[in-house]
């Protein structure tokens, strides 16, 4: 089973310090959502976990192992990421992009294997594409696109999913959507999943909330205990209500 | 597979363009003499014709139009925008100052050292557009364009420079004004051959990483977690397209916009995966540089005009046409 975890973990860009110490762990707990403020330090968590900065201090570690000693390829079969945009002025096809995701795997020589076109095809039935295989990247819909990066992130088959503002550039409906096909992966697939998301609300919808403020942990567990009233009005300010409806949390101006 | 049988009418397409400038000349020749020279015996001045003056033109002119293909096709991968090649980007001007810097240093005896020169010239052009192009983060085609200009602006005056510092270059204006406008006559078959190689080298880099170049295109940190080191990558795209640079510049100067529309041509057709678009410009590259050097030869004959005024009278306003509409889509 996978584990990913930050390890008093410090990391910044050049002299600013972003992230203080932070100590987590992630194994199979459905959808993780990750939230605060903007500059709270979400996103370079998830960067430090996606091996794409060095920590300045700690580490952050996948199964016990230094995140920042794996190659490239080798992070690659483990770790998929959903970036934050994701756009080319080529006229990439579905498939072509998904079949991306085995990149790590084929070696300068090799050939996709039987396993590389199954991981790409299922990648594609699971994301619904079939009927987009052919088409390009260009002529789909935000919700589409959105759909076309997360099956290139799946057919890489790893262990862990990070996901940084997915539902970014959809309208409402897509973001819902987005979202709970995500945590339905993480909890259907055993994939380590975990999503930086702005919207409280859509953070709501997930198994475990982490929520980040001026680098730190600040709370952390089901959405109820972690976007509590108290919470909120302290990392996010007095703006903003929680109610529960429905034995779900609900995030409302105040 | 929609990009399969595209090649295929493509590898087919250029031996027919090899024949018609091999037909095709201002010395009129009836066919058969021209298939008697080439199967060795027939009217031994149209052996000469053929063999020794429009054989290893039309060769050289192959080489060089898919040589720019296949750089074009690297360096718009690499700048991740149809907008690039080897000459807007500069990095033919660079390859341009390294050989006539080692015609000015009077090596044009040892025809190896002058490819050197230019991959050199390439090389270092390319890097320093990359490096400028990438300024703040991200690249634009609009700082690929005017680092291009720069470099191609800078090199242009060293070349100038020395012009007129260096007599044995004065002595070679000939060979210098061959170089910097870029046309494919007359050359020694040793220097057909090793362009060759070196351009053989460089398709074979760019078929081994088009893959890699694949990922690269959707951003350096989008390529690193997709298990591809950018870094890695951007070298082995640079050499590559340094070396089919150098080669299609040692051999014919600088021929403008081939690199550049030959790849964005053929993307609606064979698809935008680079491994595919590296061959099938290879094929069509050659196709046209021939076809364009037969043009060249004709339009005043039976004076010759070099190629590279041909590409640049038609390549200049095409060019112009994507960067309107490039502009128009706000994508530069």
């Amino acid at each position: 089973m996978t584990t990913l975890a930050a390890r008093s973990l410090s990391a910044g860009y050049g002299t600013r310090a972003v992230l203080h110490e932070v100590d987590l762990t992630f194994a199979l707990n459905g959808l993780v959502a990750l939230v605060g403020p903007n500059g709270a330090g979400k996103s370079t968590l998830l960067r430090a976990f996606a091996g794409l900065i060095r920590p300045t201090a700690g580490a952050a570690t996948l199964d016990g192992v230094d995140i920042a000693s794996l190659s490239r390829a080798a992070l690659a079969a483990r770790i998929a990421v959903v970036p934050q945009s994701f756009d080319t002025l080529f006229p990439f096809t579905v498939r072509e992009i998904v079949a991306l995701g085995r990149s790590a795997r084929l070696g300068l020589f090799a050939r996709p294997t039987a396993d590389d076109m199954g991981a790409v095809a299922r990648a594609i039935a699971a994301q619904d594409l079939d009927t987009f295989v052919d088409r390009r990247l260009d002529a789909l819909s935000g919700g589409e696109r959105q759909r076309v990066v997360l099956a290139m992130a799946l057919a890489q088959e790893a262990g862990v999913l990070l996901l940084d503002e997915p539902t970014a550039h959809l309208d409402p409906a897509h973001q819902i959507g987005t979202v709970r096909r995500v945590a339905e992966l993480a909890r259907m697939r055993g994939v380590v999943t975990l999503a930086v998301l702005h919207d409280l609300n859509l953070a709501a919808l997930a198994d475990r909330v982490v929520v980040v403020d001026a680098g730190r942990v600040v709370a952390d567990g089901p959405p109820a205990v972690a976007l509590a009233s108290d919470v909120v009005a302290r990392v996010f300010g007095a703006g903003l209500a929680v109610a529960q409806v429905s034995g779900r949390t609900v995030i409302l101006p105040g | 597979m929609r990009a399969a049988p595209a090649i295929a009418v493509l590898v087919a397409l250029l031996p027919l363009s090899l024949l018609a400038g091999i037909l095709v000349g201002s010395v009129q020749l009836a066919p058969g003499d021209v298939f008697g020279a080439l199967l060795g015996g027939g009217d031994p001045v149209a052996g000469v014709i053929v063999r020794d003056l429009r054989l290893p033109r039309v060769l050289a002119a192959a080489l060089v139009g898919g040589a720019l293909g296949v750089a074009g096709t690297l360096l718009q991968g690499l700048f991740r925008n149809p907008l690039a090649d080897p000459y807007v980007t500069g990095t033919s001007a660079g390859a341009a100052l390294g050989a006539v810097g080692m015609i000015a240093l009077g090596s044009d005896l040892a025809a190896t050292v002058v490819p050197l020169a230019a991959f050199a010239g390439a090389m270092v052009s390319a890097l320093v557009v990359w490096q400028l192009a990438r300024l703040g983060g991200r690249t634009t085609v609009l700082t690929v364009l005017l680092a291009g200009i720069i470099l191609t602006s800078f090199a242009s005056a060293l070349v100038t420079l020395l012009l007129f510092a260096s007599d044995r270059l004065s002595l070679r204006l000939r060979a210098v004004l061959d170089v910097l406008s870029g046309g494919v006559a007359v050359r020694a078959t040793s220097e057909v051959v090793l362009a060759a190689v070196i351009i053989a080298l460089g398709l074979g880099l760019a078929i081994l990483i088009g893959r890699r170049i694949d990922a690269f295109v959707f951003g350096e940190e989008t390529a690193a977690t997709l298990g591809v080191d950018p870094e890695r990558t951007t070298i082995a795209v640079i050499v590559a397209a340094a070396l089919l640079t150098g080669a299609a510049v040692a051999l014919a100067g600088l021929v403008g916009f081939v690199g550049l529309v030959v790849p964005h041509a053929l993307r609606p057709i064979v698809g935008a995966t680079h491994r595919t678009l590296a061959v099938a410009s290879f094929f069509a590259g050659a196709s046209v540089l021939v076809l364009a050097d037969l043009g060249a030869r004709s339009v005043l004959s039976p004076a010759e005009l070099p190629v590279g005024v041909l590409t640049g009278l038609l390549g200049a306003p095409f060019f112009l046409v994507l960067l309107v509409r490039a502009r128009r889509r706000e994508v530069a």
